[in-house]
């Protein structure tokens, strides 16, 4: 039953091919446009090919070219060119609106407006968004008009020759008959031997990052050398069997080579013997130079598109590779969406109360926290330590509410009354600022852009920007750049920071505020939030020291439960 | 390419030179053929037309098809050798790059940090990049410059020494506008990681601008970038497709004064013909130049990628931290190390002497620097100069890593001449043997069929096998219960009696005689 229901979702929208097929839907007129520039390119360049025939034949009969006919030998090429930059144009307009209709769906899944309940894998998001979308637009920039033009084209060409010599159109359409024999050819050559390459190919795949994965291993015990000896043989033996089946492949392409070689030789001892008055079939047309000079012309043109097809086979196979990782990424199940905040949170200080929270990734088995009983007093910096992975940053989202406990509560408590967290109710810094391309001013008012000056002022004072602001010739009207260049990584911190004390929230959740600042630009950071958060609740996530020490209770995470630390550390 | 490099021995550079040169000359011949076979076509069939009008010829149709079918059979079979021979030069100059990567990673000793598998893909892309250059660059290249010399020179012995020049220039053309894409064509690799390393702070940046209400003002700047992304690639494909184009036009304005000039020089309609049909020959190939060129430039980024270590944060090395050991028949000395400050301890430098026959274990709760410290002194051994040998200090830690094989395999890495008995005793002495291991059990990809606790047993076994004379071991005991841990612990020192052994753990264990007479505690609590 339940394979059978399997079955059937590999034809839904959602699995890999229905994806990729949906996913050209943005650049599918500019592709047809260009399919048809494909198409006139094959047109105009009979034209050419044509008028040359054409001038043959009068020049055989010793009449000089005229300009007329000058004129469409080089018309035909000037508009095979200009048909042939069209299609490419269109086809990287195509491409673009494809890339941009992907990259714009990720965007607004990986950054929503509102609520993110899933923390996505930047790494993988940051792949998915540059390479993979790349990837997949690639394939239909090139194959979607190939896999249009391609039967119209060679129907022109064969319309052409038959109209003009048709026993010559009866020698393509025998190679025709032949090509899909050729076809066939080729998959069982390239079946055979495949899997064993892939096998290689894997084989090689794991030695490769192996070897780097492993390579302070392979020092530390004296094997670089050898290691380097195992990565040469597999090298060699993956290029032996690559080469073992280019080979096979190679001699079905040369079947095809034959068809196209022979059906121009044919075609051209068929004509000059027809020429030549030694040959004539009883129904055939007359032969003229020119019927069959163009017949001759157009027999090796009947057969490139089909080659340019074949090239799209591995831009398919990465396209259908890339789609499972981008459908993952867009596909969250989204939360619902709360519309801004269901229940303001209370006036006044907040306490943040932990009880009984337990919480799970949802494909794992071991919880990230274990029946965590933890209250963050009002008015009270509390720092959390512990080593890297012990779930620091887990508790802060808990914190916030950016995630949902797996069991027990999570409550901001005031004097009078309660509520659950939510994200827009608390101020959040976390370990990178990202500063708009604006001005300082825009910059801080980004939470309340209806703030006046004196309280911009105010924040910049609190946020300890003064003197940086001082300092810069236009003031705050100064423009940051594209990544806020001009200001140190701890000025842009302590943006931050004058943003949220803007924003003027009961509850500050902070995410390692001083990661990657040296000791000087820490401390002036850890000076500012101190200013900024007088009287405010405030819950730090950090390996410094120096921070943990400003801070009136240091909480450890190990092993998923909570310690207090008793005793304040000496300086 | 590159005169230093030393992959696989000169010899076998030699032949991959040989093989290139080859394929290149064969792929010549194969365009020289398939052009001959057009041209000649069109002659016979212009001649016949001729013969044919007038009542006595002497026209033989015997030589010229014989011709016809020669050229049809010399193009099937040098177009198929030249493909062979320049796919096996490209596979062996992949493989090429692939090791001139290895010996480069190897010689940066020390500041290793983890290579993800998707920065290695792209350094591997790169290396077929880099070989695979051979048929996408350079054959349409030299291809395309001997048929136009081929082309000239017989133009010009058949007397028409005009055409020859105006089929050199429009070749010429095409040249300068492959080299102009070349010119401004860019992989774009840099802004890539330019805009990788954006969108990573961007997802890292959103609980923030979240908290403001700014998280639409964030997911706008990001489609921003990608629009100015996008709009670069745009730009840069259609500059291509523009001069690609421009070639189409050249070839229309060659074909016409071919035409032209021939008739003028009173040439017989077969010439004509002949004239026409090798200048189409000619310039499909001098066409093909637009996009070899842009092949090749793109070919040199990537080799310069290579030769820098790649374009992205492959390696993140966190920077190293200072600290001086020196190892010699005495023992091991550190001096020089500043421990850093954490939330729950201040900073305070370390130092330690272990002499021979010691051990010493270092303890502390985790995040408090023990795999830092042994890290350091692991690197500091292994600068070149002091030390004797390098398989003297030996280090286990904590990312020690299992190669994908068997158990032999892996031991045979660090001991080349281990014979299997020797295998299974150091398996045995592990009490691996009691979990079914034996030297050709497979451990799977990265060691990852094993459990946490075989896995560290058999780095300790591996490193054992090397019989070093010092030998630092991060976490020994981690994933073992405790009688397997204190078995472990007394067979290291059994097996390394004369040895300095440093132990980076948890805390000491709970039966401290496992760490046999001479031992001595240094806490980074």
């Amino acid at each position: 039953m339940r394979t059978r229901k399997q079955r059937e979702a590999a034809n839904l929208p959602g699995t890999p091919r229905g994806w990729l097929d949906a996913a050209a839907a943005p650049g599918r007129i500019s592709l047809r446009l260009a399919a048809t520039f494909q198409v006139l390119e094959t047109v105009f360049t009979i034209v050419q090919w044509a008028a040359l025939a054409w001038i043959a034949q009068n020049v055989l009969g010793r009449r000089a070219p005229t300009w007329p006919e000058l004129g469409v030998l080089f018309t035909g090429g000037l508009l095979a060119g200009g048909s042939a930059w069209s299609a490419a144009r269109l086809q990287a307009a195509g491409r673009q609106r494809i890339s941009s209709g992907i990259r714009h769906r990720l965007v607004a899944a990986l950054l929503p407006s509102r609520q993110r309940r899933d923390e996505p894998d930047a790494a993988m998001a940051a792949l998915a968004i540059v390479e993979l979308t790349d990837d997949v637009a690639g394939y239909h920039a090139q194959a979607l008009p190939q896999r249009l033009s391609a039967p119209v084209s060679m129907a022109v060409i064969f319309l052409v020759t038959a109209a003009v010599q048709w026993p010559a159109a009866v020698i393509l359409v025998l190679s025709s008959v032949l090509i899909p024999l050729n076809m066939r050819l080729a998959g069982l050559l390239a079946q055979e031997g495949a899997d064993e390459r892939v096998g290689a190919s894997t084989r090689l795949g794991a030695v490769v990052l192996d070897s780097f994965r492993g390579m302070r291993t392979l020092q530390s015990i004296g094997a670089v050398t050898r290691r380097r000896d195992e990565l040469a043989g597999a090298d060699a033996r993956l290029n032996a069997m690559t080469m073992a089946i280019v080979r096979r492949a190679f001699i079905s392409g040369s079947v095809m080579d034959v068809v196209i070689t022979f059906s121009i030789a044919i075609n051209a001892t068929y004509i000059g013997l027809s020429l030549l008055g030694y040959v004539r079939l009883g129904a055939a047309p007359a032969m003229t130079l020119s019927t069959g000079l163009l017949a001759l012309l157009l027999c090796p043109m009947y057969f490139q598109p089909l080659r340019a097809m074949a090239t799209a086979y591995h831009a398919r196979e990465r396209a259908l590779a890339a789609a499972p990782p981008i459908i993952a990424l867009t596909e969250t199940d989204a939360p619902p969406d709360v519309g801004g905040l269901a229940e303001p949170p209370p006036a006044g200080p907040i306490a943040v109360v932990l009880t009984g929270v337990t919480f799970r990734f949802p494909h794992s088995d071991h919880p990230v926290l274990h029946a965590v009983d933890v209250t963050a007093h009002a008015g009270r910096w509390t720092a959390i330590a512990g080593p890297s992975g012990a779930g620091k940053t887990t508790l802060l989202s808990l914190i916030a509410g950016t995630r949902e406990p797996t069991t027990g509560t999570v409550r901001w408590v005031a004097r009078t009354a309660s509520s659950p967290p939510h994200l827009r109710g608390c101020s959040w810094i976390g370990q990178q600022t990202v500063l708009l391309p604006s001005s300082i001013r825009d910059n801080i008012r980004i939470g309340r852009p209806a703030a006046s000056h004196a309280e911009v002022e105010h924040a910049v004072a609190a946020a300890g920007l003064a003197d940086v602001v001082a300092r810069l010739p236009e003031g705050l009207d100064t423009p940051l750049g594209e990544g806020g260049s001009g200001l140190s990584t701890g000025e842009a911190r302590r943006i931050a920071i004058a943003r949220a004390f803007l924003r003027d929230a009961a509850l500050w959740v902070l995410d390692e505020p001083t990661a990657h600042l040296d000791p000087r630009a820490e401390a002036k950071v850890i000076d500012a939030l101190h200013n900024a958060t007088r009287g405010r609740t405030v819950i730090v996530a950090t390996h410094s020291a120096a921070l943990a020490r400003s801070a009136d209770t240091v909480l450890t995470i190990t092993g998923g439960t909570i310690h207090t630390t008793p005793e304040a550390i000496p300086a | 390419m590159n005169p230093h490099a030393r992959p696989g021995g000169p010899s076998r550079r030699s032949r991959t030179v040989l093989v290139s040169v080859a394929g290149l000359i064969l792929a010549i011949l194969a365009e020289a053929c398939s052009a001959a076979l057009v041209g000649l076509s069109g002659w016979f069939i212009a001649s016949s037309a001729v013969a044919g009008a007038s009542a006595y010829s002497v026209f033989s149709y015997l030589a010229p098809s014989a011709g016809v079918r020669a050229f049809a059979v010399g193009r099937i079979a040098t177009s198929y050798a030249s493909r062979v021979a320049l796919h096996s030069a490209a596979l062996r100059r992949i493989s090429a790059a692939r090791l001139r990567f290895y010996d480069r990673a190897a010689a940066e000793s020390g500041t290793h940090g983890t290579w993800s598998g998707q920065a290695l893909d792209r350094v591997m892309a790169d290396a077929d990049t880099r070989g695979m250059a051979l048929i996408q660059a350079t054959a349409p290249m030299v291809v395309a410059g001997a048929m136009t010399v081929g082309g000239c020179v017989a133009i010009t012995l058949g007397g028409y020494p005009l055409v020859a020049v105006i089929l050199a220039a429009a070749a010429g053309v095409c040249a300068t506008l492959g080299i102009c894409t070349a010119r401004r064509m860019d992989d774009g690799s840099r802004t890539r990681s330019v805009l990788r390393i954006e969108l990573v702070t961007a997802v890292g940046a959103w609980a923030e601008m979240a908290s403001l209400g700014a998280a639409g003002q964030l997911a706008h700047r990001t489609l921003r970038r990608l629009a100015t992304f996008e709009g670069h690639r745009f730009h840069l494909a259609v500059m291509a497709a523009r001069m690609q184009g421009a070639a189409r036009a050249v070839t229309a304005a060659a074909l016409l004064l071919t035409v032209v000039l021939a008739e003028e020089g009173g040439a017989a309609v077969s010439t004509l013909v002949l004239l026409a049909l090798l200048t189409a020959g000619v310039m499909i190939n001098a066409e093909r130049l637009v996009a070899a060129t842009g092949a090749w430039a793109l070919a040199g980024q990537a080799g310069e990628r290579l030769a820098s270590g790649g374009s992205d944060p492959i390696r993140r090395p966190s920077p190293a931290p200072v600290v001086r050991a020196t190892y010699g028949h005495r023992g091991l000395t550190v001096s020089g190390y500043r421990l850093p400050g954490t939330p729950t301890r201040s900073a305070r430098p370390v130092e330690f002497a272990v002499a021979a026959g010691e051990t010493l274990v270092v303890t502390g709760a985790s995040g408090n620097g023990k795999t830092t410290l042994l890290n350091a002194i692991a690197t500091a051994l292994r600068q070149p100069g002091i030390q004797p040998t390098t398989g003297d200090v030996t280090a286990v830690l904590a990312d020690d890593y299992l190669f994908t094989g068997t158990v032999a395999t892996n031991v045979r890495l660090a001991s080349p001449t281990a014979s299997d008995a020797g295998i299974s005793d150091l398996l045995t002495s592990m009490w691996l043997d009691r979990n079914g291991l034996h030297p050709s059990t497979k451990i799977g990809v990265g060691g990852r069929a094993l459990s946490g606790g075989e896995q560290r047993r058999l780095h300790i076994a591996r490193a054992l096998a090397t019989q070093p004379g010092a030998l630092l071991i991060d976490e020994p005991t981690t994933g073992l219960d405790t009688s397997t841990a204190a078995h472990v612990l007394i067979a290291v020192r059994r097996r390394l009696p004369d040895a300095v052994l440093v132990l980076a753990m948890h805390e000491l264990p709970a039966d401290t005689a496992a760490l046999g007479s001479t031992w001595s505690a240094l806490s980074l609590d």
